[in-house]
């Protein structure tokens, strides 16, 4: 009942508006507008679970890779340069690449050292050095010294790195809620298709079996539902929104189900399926933004990479530095960043990458000549105890 | 306020089988105009004449393997640029090709090239930058075919650049040839195998190693033109390579004639008994069910003998079978029937082919990347493992989330799937509490996942 009142409000207030017809065209536009005092727009796509960087940026010029990862590794991965390469499935990168728009930090880690996707989710997303220390979001931070622009979350809930007091709104919100009954439901239409409703209940079966297995890793689905598959088919509208006058100039897109603990894949399967909806999601991003993809950097980061030798059902088990990568028309790509550790046992930290680089000097570099964010700024309030990271210098153009 | 499910006429019903089973699926609004007429609406496309205008000034399999030519003449330090705008000219023709499916008024016709290109599969898998030669294989020696004599698709396809790069016969040059006497010669049975197990006479037709061999000898010396040749990058037959003997083909002693041979050779092989069989078999698997009946597989190979080996004529005999018809959906969508059908349920506006290929990469099947020597399975059991489904599902949920739709959800149900919805299925989508939970039923129902 309240649902159907807020929808009515909302129609009401668009029809109101003088931004009614703009926001016709997209047909469900209703983020409330704000002046915004920059042209330039950051998106943050965060990635929850542990990106397995290695298998999407693979080391092909590194001699232990494919021995490491077994029969993980990628066969035949595109070459960017003469060490990295690029998953087959994420091709959609490569004219990113091309142009020199996508920049890519391989062993990156923020100070968070173990395992725990809670508690490394938090450090990430306050900017923190500590997983208990600061309990609002380092974007909200960064807005509240901002004039103008309002944080926009394309998820069901506010997520962590937008919290805080400064404004923020949640794109559709209503239709970003978990389906519930979703497969009961599905199991009652289809009861008289023999066959898809078996599959349908071994693929859920499966699903349940891979929780059980691992219990204490179990994601907290209660604050982020929207998984690769919804971001990709989202993304192009948020790119459109993002490009009009009066919209957000701070977005949040946030996915889970990238902890592939169980039949990763190499070139095909579960991982490359997800890899190809990111890169997917990346190009419509840029496609609905149009022109001012000139002025924007899109940062897609994880809370953590994976290990290097598969585990015991195929997957990978988490830990480790992960990659971090820039995309965007403002951002001066085409290179890999930071020294690679290198994949030799006595290099490995805990069978994981170890970390060359901590993603919040890579967040300081981009604020600070995208955004022109001063060093106090960025030291004392959105990286507070940041002093000793000095921030990467020359990512935009 | 329940609404009752509504009585379909049989036009009705024939409308929403042609449009799904042999097209590519109902946008909202379609079924009325299809059921004026649905036979019609099939054979009317049939009169298909000139390529969609989304693919037509792409450039065709010679100028590519042109370039490939080139990049490997060139220094090394150049291969890795060509292989990357390889790549990107692969994805941006494969985008158009996507496009043209999705706008055509024709989508019998592009089930077919779609299907023909599948029984002629050439892949992209292992040579990414081959590429744009796979998509441009599609445009050149399927789709100008499509409906005529199966013998001049079949040519085309053999003297096809990619094919005969990818199959290795570009180099096969016979012992007994002007070139091989010298001892420098390597006979390829690789297209031969190919040709007469897959595209031809398939598995169960009666052929020994001895009539590959003889087809490979025949095919010695047709090969790709090198960039000095009179045709660069396209189809050149040498002489000099040519295996030169009487061979024995098929139980007769096929006479010397150099390129005549192997022209030869293929019409044999479009007239032989179980080429119609397979083709037949073939066909009704991909249109109907994996398991056809038989008297559907015979419909169609009364349709190819009747006429000589004539495609339009086994189209013709697809739309009058009665077997093609039964109300039951059986085959499950592939992911590019699913891809296709789901963005066109939901209408969306699309001015790139982008979003619709991409898709297709997101649920396992990436154009132009089939597996190498197979294709693509099109039985149910492969695309409906329990990770693929899972992931099936979860994209079909997230087109529901991102693509809002204005009817409520029982009446879209009925514009996109017409009397193939089932009364379960309508019932559950008048009770659905949103539009996200009632498009997401829909598009995870049964009915929809079949076609």
């Amino acid at each position: 009942m309240t649902q159907d009142t807020t929808m009515l409000s909302r129609r009401r207030f668009l029809t109101h508006t003088a931004l009614g017809l703009a926001a016709a065209s997209l047909p469900w536009s209703n983020i409330a507008l704000a002046q915004a005092a920059t042209e330039k727009r950051v998106v943050i796509v965060l990635l929850h679970g542990g990106l397995d960087g290695v298998s999407l940026f693979p080391p092909h010029g590194d001699h232990h890779y494919r021995e490491l990862r077994g029969p993980l590794a990628i066969p035949e991965p595109i070459e960017l340069s003469e060490f990295f390469g690029l998953h087959p499935a994420a091709e959609a990168l490569l004219p990113f690449w091309a142009r020199g728009e996508l920049l890519v930090f391989p062993a990156t880690a923020s100070p968070f050292q173990g395992t725990d996707h809670s508690a490394a989710r938090r450090v990430l997303e306050t900017g923190g050095t500590t997983s208990d220390g600061l309990k609002t979001g380092w974007l909200n931070r960064l807005l509240q010294g901002m004039e103008g622009p309002k944080g926009l979350a394309v998820q069901n809930d506010m997520p962590l790195i937008l919290k805080g007091p400064a404004a923020t709104s949640i794109w559709q919100k209503e239709r970003l809620q978990p389906i519930e009954g979703l497969h009961e439901r599905l199991g009652f239409i289809n009861e008289t298709d023999s066959f898809l409703a078996h599959a349908l209940s071994m693929s859920r079966r499966r699903q349940l079996d891979d929780q059980a297995v691992l219990p204490h890793d179990v994601m907290d689905h209660t604050t982020g539902s929207l998984n690769a598959f919804d971001q990709a088919a989202v993304a192009p509208y948020i790119g459109r929104l993002l490009a009009t006058e009066d919209g957000p100039r701070i977005a949040v897109l946030e996915s889970t189900g990238w902890d592939m603990h169980q039949r990763q894949g190499a070139e095909h399967g579960r991982q490359a399926r997800r890899f190809a909806a990111l890169a997917a999601t990346l190009e419509g991003l840029a496609a609905g933004m149009g022109p001012v993809w000139d002025e924007t950097v899109v940062l897609v980061v994880s809370e953590f990479g994976r290990k290097l030798q598969p585990n015991a059902w195929e997957g990978t088990d988490n830990g480790g530095a992960t990659a971090t990568f820039a995309l965007g028309g403002s951002v001066k790509g085409g290179r890999f960043l930071g020294k690679w550790p290198g994949l030799s046992p006595s290099k490995l930290n805990n069978g994981g990458l170890a970390p060359s680089m901590d993603m919040r000097a890579i967040f300081k570099g981009v604020l600070s000549d995208h955004l022109k964010i001063s060093a106090t700024a960025l030291n004392k309030s959105v990286f507070p105890g940041s002093d000793d990271i000095k921030p990467i210098t020359g990512l935009i153009r | 306020m329940s609404v009752t499910y509504p009585e379909f006429s049989d036009a009705e019903i024939k409308a929403a089988i042609a449009a799904t089973r042999f097209g590519f699926g109902l946008r909202p609004g379609e079924l009325a105009t299809i059921a004026s007429g649905p036979e019609q609406w099939l054979t009317a496309q049939l009169d298909y004449a000139s390529p969609p205008p989304e693919i037509r000034s792409l450039p065709n399999g010679p100028s590519h393997m042109k370039r490939v030519l080139e990049a490997g003449a060139n220094r090394k330090s150049t291969h890795r640029t060509f292989i990357h705008e390889a790549i990107q000219q692969g994805q941006y023709e494969a985008a158009q090709t996507a496009l043209a499916v999705y706008n055509s008024p024709n989508p019998f016709v592009e089930r077919l090239v779609k299907f023909w290109s599948g029984h002629f599969t050439l892949s992209a898998a292992k040579l990414p930058h081959f590429a744009p030669l796979v998509a441009a294989f599609e445009r050149d020696a399927i789709r100008p075919n499509v409906l005529g004599p199966f013998t001049k698709m079949l040519l085309a396809v053999v003297q096809h650049p990619a094919m005969l790069a990818i199959w290795g016969n570009d180099r096969s040059t016979g012992p007994m040839s002007d070139l091989g006497w010298n001892g420098n010669y390597r006979l390829d049975q690789t297209l031969a195998r190919e040709i007469m197990g897959r595209y031809t006479m398939g598995p169960q037709g009666e052929f020994f190693n001895g009539d590959v061999q003889s087809l490979a000898a025949m095919l010695s010396g047709w090969t790709i033109g090198s960039l000095k040749s009179r045709n660069p990058g396209g189809f050149l037959y040498r002489e000099d390579w040519h295996q030169i003997n009487k061979k024995r083909f098929l139980r007769r002693i096929m006479p010397e004639g150099g390129i005549l041979e192997g022209e030869a050779a293929l019409e044999l092989l479009t007239h032989q008994e179980s080429t119609g069989w397979h083709l037949a078999r073939s066909m009704a698997q991909y249109f109907i069910a994996d398991a056809p009946p038989d008297g559907l597989v015979r419909d169609l190979v009364n349709g190819y003998a009747d006429s000589g080996g004539d495609l339009k004529a086994m189209a013709l005999a697809l739309i009058n079978s009665g077997y093609a018809w039964r109300p039951a959906v059986q085959k499950v969508k592939t992911p590019e029937d699913l891809v296709f059908s789901t963005f066109k349920a939901l209408d969306v506006p699309l001015t790139d082919g982008r979003p619709l290929m991409r898709a297709m990469q997101i649920l396992g099947q990436p154009m132009l990347k089939a597996p190498h020597r197979t294709g693509w399975p099109t039985d149910a059991a492969f695309w409906t493992g329990p990770d693929m489904l899972a992931d099936r599902l979860d994209w079909l949920t997230g087109m529901a989330r991102a693509n809002g739709v204005q009817l409520p959800p029982w009446q879209h149900g009925l514009h996109v799937l017409g009397p193939l919805l089932t009364p379960r299925t309508f019932r559950a989508l008048q009770v659905a509490r949103d539009n996200v939970t009632g498009v997401g039923t829909l598009l995870n129902s049964s009915e929809f996942q079949r076609r």
